[in-house]
């Protein structure tokens, strides 16, 4: 076929809407709500159960994310969360998009997927304030990138890791750079690129999640093996 | 094709990208050229000294480590620009992924918050029917993803398999 030809059938395509994602913040939140995916499946093969609530707390099969970021006791719409119970020894935890959490130098920062103990989300609501960095035990950062993962997306993760101390710090993505590998590893970040559906790498990133979770667990009850 | 061939082809590609609404491609795409290709490439460091009024200066320079010279060798990262073919294989990756990568990740999604427990040991999930994402209200709204049910029409599914062999055909014309 000409290349003429292949960019009719292109254009036509295209117009038609071939891609229907129309912004690349579209296409960051399909991949938050992918990473966002894999905690509650990770939470699940665990034997936790998972819920899913409203911010009124009522379970709901409808689930709203937010495409900005915002504030945990935010009732604009009626955004869910993940509510995750490891036995009943065990505080509950919650699963988040895009919640703003603040840090220890009393900033916050927004982080793509949270998860934080339940006690402290609820106070969180109740008080309208956002949660403490100190009781989150994992944040994810994800970036998704059409064609090459920039040296900025790693020096901002740098900068959150040194303002959340606490949860343990992930950085996700779809796609790599040597640049980056190499600046995240050299200062010892936990990192997973080329994280998509059917890669090893999500096997990785599940195993990473697993981690958070087990140190929860363990320190109430041991006893429950996950 | 030659260099001529390929700027037209990539020059018609961003026409059609930006006809369809898809400047955001783009932007992603360009800002990789922007930043080029990272490479290491190995120096030969010299140190030499020259006199000043207040007294002489010691600084370092740099001579590229071609076969024959002689000295202590370093290594630097610097970038270089792309080549034209390199670059309409980055724009034609970059629309691979839009076509193929992104509506798999939100369909895999959906299966992932609908995982059914088989094992004993396994936990409780509670299962998701729909997955949407809204702005704050008082937020400029940012475009939201479409729904997953748009994804997985057979209209859409049919558009997205033409997309897949018309972008191999592509590549496959430009490295030609």
């Amino acid at each position: 076929m000409s290349v003429s030809t292949l960019l009719a059938e292109l254009r036509t395509n295209l117009l038609a809407g071939a891609v229907s994602y129309t912004s690349s913040s579209a296409a960051n939140d399909v991949y938050e709500g992918f990473l966002f995916s894999l905690v509650v499946a990770t939470a699940r093969d665990c034997r936790a159960t998972v819920e899913h609530r409203t911010v009124d707390d009522n379970p709901t099969t409808n689930l709203v994310f937010r495409t900005s970021p915002g504030r945990i006791y935010s009732r604009a719409q009626e955004y869910t969360h993940a509510h995750i119970k490891f036995g009943p020894n065990v505080p509950a935890l919650e699963a988040h998009i895009g919640v703003l959490v603040k840090g220890a130098s009393g900033v916050e920062h927004e982080c793509d997927v949270l998860v934080l103990d339940g006690l402290e989300a609820d106070a969180s609501r109740k008080s309208t304030v956002s949660p403490r960095a100190s009781k989150c035990i994992l944040a994810v950062e994800c970036k998704y990138y059409l064609s090459r993962l920039p040296l900025g997306a790693a020096r901002g993760f740098a900068g959150l890791k040194r303002d959340l101390a606490k949860p343990k710090l992930i950085f996700a993505s779809n796609n790599t750079s040597n640049n980056v590998n190499k600046y995240l590893n050299n200062h010892s970040f936990t990192t997973e690129f080329s994280a998509v559906p059917g890669s090893r790498e999500v096997d990785y990133l599940r195993t990473h999640i697993r981690e958070a979770f087990k140190t929860h667990v363990s320190r109430y009850d041991p006893s429950f093996g996950i | 094709m030659d260099e001529q061939e390929l700027a037209g082809t990539e020059a018609a590609v961003r026409e059609i990208l930006i006809s369809a609404g898809l400047q955001w491609i783009l932007d992603d795409v360009d800002e990789a050229l922007g930043a080029g290709i990272w490479t290491d490439k190995p120096i030969v460091v010299r140190h030499q000294s020259r006199q000043t009024p207040t007294g002489e200066e010691k600084f370092d320079f740099y001579e590229p480590a071609t076969p024959g010279v002689k000295g202590k060798l370093q290594n630097i990262t610097t970038n270089i620009p792309y080549t034209r073919l390199q670059r309409m294989d980055l724009l034609i990756s970059a629309l691979q992924r839009a076509v193929i990568e992104l509506p798999a990740i939100q369909e895999d999604t959906l299966k992932n918050l609908n995982l059914e427990g088989g094992a004993e040991e396994e936990g409780h999930l509670m299962r998701a029917d729909t997955v949407s994402f809204l702005p704050e209200e008082g937020v400029t709204a940012s475009p939201s993803p479409p729904p997953l049910s748009d994804i997985l029409s057979r209209e859409a599914t049919l558009r997205r398999d033409s997309m897949v062999n018309v972008l191999a055909a592509l590549l496959e014309e430009i490295t030609r």
